[in-house]
């Protein structure tokens, strides 16, 4: 609840007489409406309801300073403003006690005393609330009444701003140390607020206090024009780039600006051509309000900035640039809407070309121009050029007159040292004792400039960041995934997880190649870090060999990232040295189309990066073998080893009835070509006594087509949705497969299983434990060989039971947990043996 | 005798172009005298052409010349070492110059701020024509603005260090080998020397005028084939993260809004 609202609570229980809603309008400076139609009560608790901010006009802790416990026995609940705001009303306001801490009674009275007639301390706030304050009166020893007028002002117009820090700190402070001067960070502030010099122009001469003054005002004229707020960056960016003086210089209207700060509404709704002998604004929409154009000035309309960074060079610009002096527009203009996108130069301010390469701005779209001012008070700012230096080292260099430094390097941090030391007279002593010894040093007239050949890539930022979240996960191995959707490789990154975190270990999921994380994804308990992010692949690429290299952690998986298959097979050799690199692959993919034949990561990837690997993991024995035969390389086969995806349970055991008249095939897969929903059909349309339910996605002209035995399903998120008591058997017709978790399950289940021998399949189903069709035969065979293998419902429970346990060994959570421990952590798990 | 300062002086085939470096040491060597202090020069030619090779036995007179049969900067320049007794060791490489106080002005550093390894503020690059001069200035790792993250992209000081003699024996330059890709001797020793708690300080008022001989230097092989540096310094960096602290690591901006889990 804010201060406000515990005022107007208060307030509406409490029930304020007409003569105490007047002291409140007072005290918070608040509008009365016209007699005849006010309901007052109503309106000023609506006006108070608007006071986010309450203080100055009432601090309760300045209150209770002031406030004579005797006789008051609600004290203990006066530290609730609303509680407060009512005692002040009822007794304090009698008192003539300020709740202000910008409020010294007693010093009021005892300066004012003459002058204003004052005959009692008593009388002394309700006279500055009705007459002092208008009349500049000071109210405080330590506050010049400017200050404390603004800071009212500033806080009435903040409304949904917190007062600027360090006006609190002045407050407080004023409350705290009464009469004596303001000492410590106050005093500082205090100082500066007298003193410093102006806000807006850092060159200009010192000024008053009056600046920031004004600045107070205008931005609380902001405020309540435009019911938005301004952040001190963006005030920091007002100061350093509007400048009042040069405005006043060039269009001679300061008699009839009210405040400087009023200066910039004129400035805004005044269109200024190009001249080049003073600031250069193109704003057109003279009808936008001056607030408005402020603030879109500092939220991003930069093409019509009020240039007062330093004078544009338009004769210079021109005559580097034909076509800008022949623009309508001039050669400002020209820049603005052309040169700063084609990197020509703003003065020797700004090095277009120089910024755009060293901070590897890409796409020139963008103006680096404008990349630079956005960046200024919103975090480390940015080289705008090495002109500044270089001119100051050939200075050096050639005896020269050095030019004084911009304000673009004020405004960016570290270099102007640099510029001091060069400027030296050290440094060209030395050139004069050296220089005999190499001529070359002195030799030529071209600019030195700032050595930047390997400046840090925008990929260091990358870095950095991984690095600071790993060290906050302190992960023993990072698994990187491509994105994370629901699919075979989240899952399994999923159950690499928790095998390494039943061991003790931690892992920490890295998103390598899509800004794509599906929250539905479960990841419990383990951390996950997005990559995907980076603009380029490229970028994606630099910015994980950025963390393979540095990030500290010493064991990285791949589970079918792209990005880091790529990082494996060019920099394997140099990173296998320092941390361990595996990888997980599934089944070869295959092509669509007539051409069938394989791709993947395997075939891209696999033979350059085997050698730099720890191991390959596969989730069957076939893909396996495939794989050490592709590989052909004996001594690289050993790291290939199949580890069998665990049972998660998912399905529970499904009771297998007696036979049916008509048999129910239950088919469930994507429509993808691999899986051979064509087969099905040609299966349903060879046996009509059979009926097909699939759980597919295929589209309205294909359902159309489909023989009436066969029931297409939507899709299910889980194997638990299908109904498999009523199933008679699981068919599977794919072209390649590796070993399918669905399948597993459904083994584990005890329902039948019907399946080409394909890929992984074999390492589960054989005679057995189900029936393997032959992938080269024909429909009408795959039919009699089902009517063969299930004509025995006996038959059937038998190899259904000899799935169930056969999967039970295969897949066991603990051997799958063994097994990764042993791959992934060998190097540990040797040492704790 | 003992000597304060050994200065190692590295020639290969510069030829011509060592004759500024020579005068350059004789330049120091001289102010460093004027200022009370000792010191020996030590010149190393390692596989030296035909020309290098006599303008080094020219110097037999004043230096200690050793041969080497090295063929790597970094074994030329810790064969360098073990034939010093100074209490100190400045590099040279055969065709850059010094300031013309660097023995002196370093050595001052570093006995004033009892820190072992010294840096020149600025170092100006020179002799390429093709990019012209340019100056790459160092900062000491005692400036709270110095981020050791950024030792992971940039090679912070340049090779031609001032320091203790028993940190160069400590830490002897690991070998380059551009064929498997790692590179960058100075860079590794560098981060080596700092991780182990060596602070890189800079002198105030020294410079050095290095000559920047194109894609057929060292440095420009090194870059050309995407060299990595040295190994072993992944480990070696994030002990050093750790010594600095978290705060000095740079956050990417939003980045923990992507963050799940």
């Amino acid at each position: 609840m804010s201060d406000a609202q515990a005022i107007v609570g208060a307030l509406r229980s409490y029930g304020p007489s007409v003569d105490e809603w007047r002291l409140l309008a007072s005290l918070f400076d608040l509008r009365l409406p016209r007699a005849e139609d006010w309901d007052l009560g109503d309106y000023l608790l609506e006006q108070i309801q608007e006071l986010a901010t309450i203080w100055p006009y009432f601090d309760v802790d300045s209150y209770l300073a002031k406030v004579d416990p005797t006789g008051r026995n609600e004290l203990a609940n006066l530290d609730d403003i609303g509680e407060a705001v009512i005692d002040w009303v009822r007794h304090g306001a009698q008192e003539g006690l300020s709740p202000s801490p910008l409020f010294c009674e007693a010093w009021y009275f005892a300066t004012h005393r003459k002058s204003e007639r004052l005959k009692s301390s008593k009388e002394a706030y309700g006279h500055y609330l009705e007459r002092g304050r208008n009349s500049m009166l000071a109210s405080h020893p330590n506050l010049s009444p400017e200050i404390t007028r603004d800071l009212l002002q500033f806080a009435k117009g903040a409304r949904e701003l917190k007062p600027l820090p360090q006006t609190c700190v002045l407050a407080k402070d004023g409350r705290e140390t009464s009469r004596r001067p303001p000492s410590g960070l106050a005093g500082k502030i205090h100082d500066e607020l007298t003193s410093a010099t102006c806000v807006f122009n850092p060159g200009a001469p010192p000024a008053t206090s009056v600046d920031l003054r004004i600045l107070i005002q205008g931005l609380g004229d902001y405020y309540e024009r435009t019911d938005t707020t301004v952040s001190m960056e963006e005030l920091a960016i007002l100061s350093r780039f509007f400048d009042v003086d040069v405005f006043y210089g060039c269009t001679r209207f300061e008699e009839h600006l009210v405040s400087r700060v009023r200066a910039i509404g004129e400035f805004l709704s005044w269109r200024i051509q190009a001249s080049g002998i003073g600031p250069l604004y193109l704003f057109e929409e003279s009808t936008v309000s001056a607030a408005d154009a402020v603030l879109n000035w500092l939220r991003g309309d930069w093409a019509r900035m009020p240039l007062a960074v330093e004078r544009f060079p338009a004769e210079r610009y021109a005559a580097i640039n034909p076509d800008a002096a022949s623009h309508s527009g001039g050669p400002f203009r020209h820049f603005i809407e052309h040169g700063q996108f084609e990197d020509r130069n703003y003065g020797n301010d700004f090095d277009n070309s120089f910024y755009r390469g060293r901070y590897k701005m890409s796409a020139h779209s963008v103006s680096p121009f404008q990349d630079f001012l956005k960046r200024l008070g919103s975090g480390p700012t940015r080289l705008p050029s090495t002109f500044s230096v270089s001119l100051a080292l050939d200075a050096s260099l050639h005896g020269t007159v050095v030019e004084p430094r911009s304000r673009l390097w004020e405004c960016s941090t570290g270099y102007s040292a640099v510029i001091d030391a060069l400027t030296s007279p050290w440094f060209a002593a030395d050139l004069a004792a050296v220089s005999p010894l190499e001529p070359q040093l002195v030799a030529g007239s071209g600019s030195l400039r700032l050595a930047a050949d390997r400046e840090a890539s925008p990929f260091s930022e990358w870095g950095a960041w991984a690095r600071d979240a790993f060290a906050t996960v302190n992960p023993d191995l990072v698994v990187l995934v491509p994105y994370l959707t629901p699919g075979s490789a989240e899952e399994l990154a999923a159950l690499v997880s928790s095998a390494a975190t039943n061991r003790g270990y931690k892992p920490l999921v890295l998103v390598t190649d899509r800004d794509l994380c599906d929250p539905g994804v479960p990841f419990q308990g383990i951390d996950v870090l997005n990559l995907g992010g980076c603009a380029e692949l490229i970028d994606r690429e630099t910015a994980l060999l950025d963390i393979l290299r540095w990030s500290g952690v010493q064991r990285f998986l791949n589970i079918n990232s792209k990005v880091a298959w790529q990082c494996f097979a060019k920099y394997g050799a140099r990173l296998g040295r320092d941390v361990i690199l595996s990888a997980y692959l599934f089944c070869w993919e295959l092509e669509t189309g007539n051409a069938r034949g394989v791709q993947g990561h395997a075939l891209d990837y696999l033979r350059e990066s085997i050698p730099h690997l720890a191991a390959v993991l596969t989730d069957n024995t076939a893909f396996a073998r495939e794989l050490t035969a592709f590989i052909g390389v004996e001594e690289f086969a050993a790291k290939i080893q199949p580890v069998h995806s665990p049972l998660t349970g998912e399905l529970g055991p499904v009771a297998i009835g007696p036979g049916r008249s008509r048999r129910r095939v239950f088919w469930v897969a994507r429509n993808t070509a691999q899986k051979r929903f064509d087969r099905v059909v040609k299966l349903a349309n060879s046996r009509f006594d059979w009926d097909f339910h699939c759980w597919t996605d295929i589209d309205s002209e294909q359902m159309n087509s489909l023989p009436g035995n066969v029931i297409v399903h939507k899709p299910v998120s889980s194997l638990s949705d299908i109904p498999w008591h009523e199933a008679s058997l699981f068919l599977s017709t794919s072209d390649y497969e590796g070993l399918p978790v669905a399948m597993i399950e459904l083994a584990h289940a005890g329902v039948p299983i019907v399946a080409t021998c394909v890929g992984g399949v074999g390492d589960l189903i054989d005679e057995r434990t189900g029936c393997l069709l032959d992938p080269a035969t024909s429909e009408s065979v795959w039919a009699a060989e089902i009517d063969e293998a299930f004509r025995d419902v006996e038959m059937v429970k038998r190899r259904a039971q000899a799935a169930h346990e056969k999967v039970r060994t295969l897949c066991d959570p603990t051997l799958f947990e063994t097994k990764i421990v042993d791959l992934l952590f060998a190097d540990l798990e040797t040492e704790n043996r | 005798m003992s000597v304060d300062v050994s200065v190692v002086l590295n020639l290969h085939r510069e030829g011509a172009l060592s004759i500024p470096s020579i005068r350059s040491v004789q330049q120091n060597i001289h102010a460093a005298q004027c200022s009370g202090l000792k010191v020996e020069w030590i010149v190393v030619l390692d596989t030296a052409d035909k020309e290098t090779e006599a303008v080094g036995e020219s110097l037999e007179a004043e230096a200690r010349v050793i041969a080497s049969s090295a063929r790597d900067l970094g074994a030329a320049r810790n064969l360098g070492v073990t034939a010093s007794k100074g209490t100190f060791v400045s590099f040279l490489d055969g065709d850059d110059l010094w300031c013309s106080d660097w023995l002196a002005k370093a050595y001052k550093t570093a006995v004033e701020s009892d820190q072992s390894i010294v840096h020149p503020l600025f170092n100006v690059f020179f002799g390429d024509a093709a990019t012209g001069k340019s100056i790459f200035v160092h900062q000491s790792s005692l400036d709270p603005r110095f981020n050791p993250d950024l030792l992971r992209f940039i090679n912070a000081w340049t090779s031609l260090s001032f320091a203790d003699r028993r940190i160069y024996e400590s830490f002897p330059y690991c070998a380059v080998d551009l064929n498997a890709g790692w590179g960058f001797e100075d860079w590794n020793w560098n981060v080596r020397t700092l991780n182990a708690g060596h602070e890189h300080i800079v002198s105030p008022f020294t410079v050095h005028y290095v000559r920047k001989k194109g894609a057929h230097s060292l440095s420009g092989m090194t870059i050309a084939r995407d060299t990595w540096v040295s190994p072993d310094l992944s480990f070696a960096y994030s002990s050093m993260t750790s010594r600095f602290g978290s705060s000095q690591i740079r956050f990417r901006p939003g980045a923990g809004e992507n963050r799940l889990g």
